[in-house]
């Protein structure tokens, strides 16, 4: 099964405008497994592999993955129309990045480094992803 | 070196001795008797092991599975009377503590509740399955947004003791692929998010099919084992058995190399789970001598394609079998095979082919040449060990061939069956010995250059020596049965001087652990 999730950028953030496509995946033994999140296109942030491959421990079965997070933290009924739904949990991982846990270098040297450039970056990223 | 042991006493060189006093009567009364241990000796000498313990081997015991659950058990009730809980509780808990019970009890008595609480169990106060209360109205599984009814709640629905409620089918389908697919036992959580809460052994037998509870258990026994330092699989395929050895803690394994022997007639290392002995080896270096080995790949598949050049007329030779001592089909050319020079220097004067000269064809302020040299040194030594173990790759044919041969004596001979053996008893310590000299050379490339290196080496090249010497005894012809009577004893001598040799050196290597003697040269 195959779900193709728009993620609105939360309101006041520098991501507010944009909406990120996320293909989900949901292998055959879902819910006992997580579906593999994935940015099409692949998205500039410190925790997104430069695949588009989200990497968030609710999303890792050896990690925090629970089948009860299908329901309660992952969705959300649509808001952008029927097949949208919201990731409550990538949504919050766009405006709030775990830097312990880089996955593509560019983002995370310049989040890093150079905060300023960083924010006019997803600025741009959230107009050039502005729903048509 | 000189060996001191005291068990060294039989003769290998005085071959006409027991030519005499052999003969068929005495042979039959031998075969049952161990009572005369002169006499025995001289037919097969020292091919026995020596029974009594020396001090760099291990005491270990068999177990099987059966053994490893009633350990299992018997700790659980151990802890389940102590601290008055439930068995299953007792085996998270102890799971929890990797079955140090100690540490379990100290905790626990600390703080209960806490302790419980972190081996994810419920609190005493807390309600249990049974005392939970049911949802009044209708219930949504939260996984699965099945409604049920508030009738078939306690039927198809279940919440353990942090009150987390799901369906039945959802609790099955989860448990079964935690286990079937990700081989998960001891530690499979409450499918709440952040629910640390463990599911217990009679949850998990009321949800899932009686195949599935099996593998549980089977996993469960898999990571005891794996949890327990002083246990360990049999690797060898299909072989059930599990070894424990209290003698070869990890930090003993700079010290010793604790080879043990399982029920199913294989042996393997304690320390790392080698299928085999690597004596003298200590595991860190076998690893590190398999990983470089594995690293430098390319070389080592270029190097052990099988074939050399005839150092004369550059025909291409592979070894098939047989011994060092090589004769080239087309120019006659007589060479050994390990290092290529001519055999005659080897047959009589001093035998140069197993060490490595660093110091000759090195030019110091030659960079290139030094690089060279130390791929050429690791080389020699990798040579010398793919040669060994090339040779192991041969041992089925090998006994085969020296199976004919018994036969050939049995005929032309008229000699027993039993008096014929000494040809196998033969090839078992050449195969042992080659075994043992495959990794002296894992061993010596690590070594440092010093006095007890060069005795080291002194052994190893005396029984390269004698082995060599007795894979050529093993692959002459038989000709008539004066030449058979010969030969037999020339083996049986030969035989019992390999074993000699092989006992000197493991046993002034494996001691030399103990007295701290090795440096090791070891590349960062």
């Amino acid at each position: 099964m195959l779900w193709e999730v728009g993620i609105p950028g939360k309101a006041g953030t520098n991501w507010d405008g944009g909406l990120y496509k996320v293909m989900m995946t949901f292998p055959d033994d879902f819910p006992t497994k997580p579906p593999k999140c994935k940015f099409d296109p692949p998205l500039f942030h410190p925790n997104v592999y430069p695949s588009g491959t989200i990497c968030l421990s609710i999303l890792d079965e050896e990690k925090n993955w629970k089948p009860s997070i299908t329901v309660k933290q992952l969705t959300r009924p649509p808001v952008y129309g029927v097949g949208f739904k919201i990731c409550l949990g990538v949504q919050d991982l766009l405006d709030h990045p775990n830097i312990s846990d880089p996955a593509q270098i560019d983002a995370y040297q310049m989040f890093k480094n150079d905060r300023t450039a960083y924010d006019k970056r997803i600025k741009q990223q959230a107009i050039e992803r502005r729903p048509k | 070196m000189s060996s001191d042991g005291d068990n060294d006493d039989f003769v290998y060189d005085d071959e006409y001795e027991y030519d005499d006093g052999f003969d068929q009567d005495e042979e039959a009364d031998e075969i049952d008797s161990t009572s005369e241990p002169d006499v025995y000796d001289a037919l097969s000498p020292a091919i026995e092991e020596a029974p009594q313990k020396k001090p760099y081997d291990v005491t270990w015991k068999v177990k099987t599975l059966q053994e490893i659950i009633d350990m299992q058990n018997k700790e659980i009730k151990k802890i389940q009377s102590v601290l008055e809980v439930p068995p299953s509780s007792a085996a998270v808990l102890l799971r929890h503590y990797a079955w140090n019970s100690e540490k379990l009890q100290e905790q626990f008595w600390n703080d209960p509740a806490t302790a419980l609480q972190e081996a994810g169990l419920s609190p005493p106060s807390s309600p249990t399955t049974s005392t939970q209360p049911l949802p009044s109205g209708p219930f949504e599984c939260p996984v699965c947004c099945m409604d049920y009814d508030a009738a078939s709640l306690e039927k198809n629905t279940y919440a353990m003791g942090c009150g987390h409620r799901f369906c039945k089918d959802c609790w099955t389908e989860y448990l079964t692929g935690k286990i079937k697919a990700e081989g998960e036992s001891g530690n499979i959580q409450c499918m709440e998010d952040g629910c640390s809460r463990i599911v217990r052994e009679e949850v998990i037998d009321e949800m899932v099919a009686a195949d599935v509870f099996k593998k549980y258990h089977n996993l469960l026994n898999a990571a005891f084992v794996a949890d327990s330092p002083n246990l360990r699989w049999c690797p060898h395929p299909d072989c059930q058995y599990i070894i424990e050895c209290n003698q070869a803690p990890t930090r003993m394994l700079d010290q010793l190399v604790p080879t043990v022997e399982c029920k199913c007639g294989n042996e393997l290392c304690f320390g790392c789970g080698h299928p085999a002995s690597h004596r003298p080896v200590l595991c860190r270096v076998v690893k590190m001598w398999e990983k470089k080995c594995a690293d430098d790949s390319e070389t080592a598949n270029w190097l052990q394609a099988n074939t050399k050049e005839c150092g004369k007329c550059n025909s291409t030779i592979e070894k098939n079998g047989g011994c060092n001592h090589m004769t080239c089909k087309k120019c006659k050319w007589e060479f050994c095979w390990v290092c290529m020079g001519p055999w005659s220097e080897h047959g009589t004067s001093w035998y140069q082919c197993n060490r490595f000269d660093e110091k000759s064809g090195v030019d110091a302020r030659d960079t290139q040449a030094k690089s060279r040299a130390s791929l050429d040194r690791y080389l020699h030594y990798f040579n010398r060990w793919a040669n060994h173990e090339h040779s192991a790759k041969l041992d089925a044919e090998f006994y085969k061939k020296t199976e004919k041969k018994m036969e050939q004596m049995q005929n032309s001979g008229n000699l027993s069956w039993i008096e014929v053996q000494f040809a196998k008893q033969a090839v078992d310590v050449v195969i042992k010995a080659r075994i043992t000299l495959k990794w002296s050379y894992c061993m010596a490339f690590y070594l440092k250059r010093n006095n007890m290196t060069e005795l080291f080496e002194d052994n190893q090249r005396d029984l390269e020596r004698a082995v060599e010497n007795l894979g050529y005894l093993l692959e002459q012809n038989i000709i008539d049965t004066d030449s058979i009577a010969k030969l037999r004893s020339d083996i049986t001598n030969q035989a019992a001087y390999v074993q000699k040799r092989h006992d000197i050196l493991m046993d002034d290597t494996l001691k030399g652990y103990l007295e701290r003697r090795w440096e090791f040269a070891i590349p960062t």
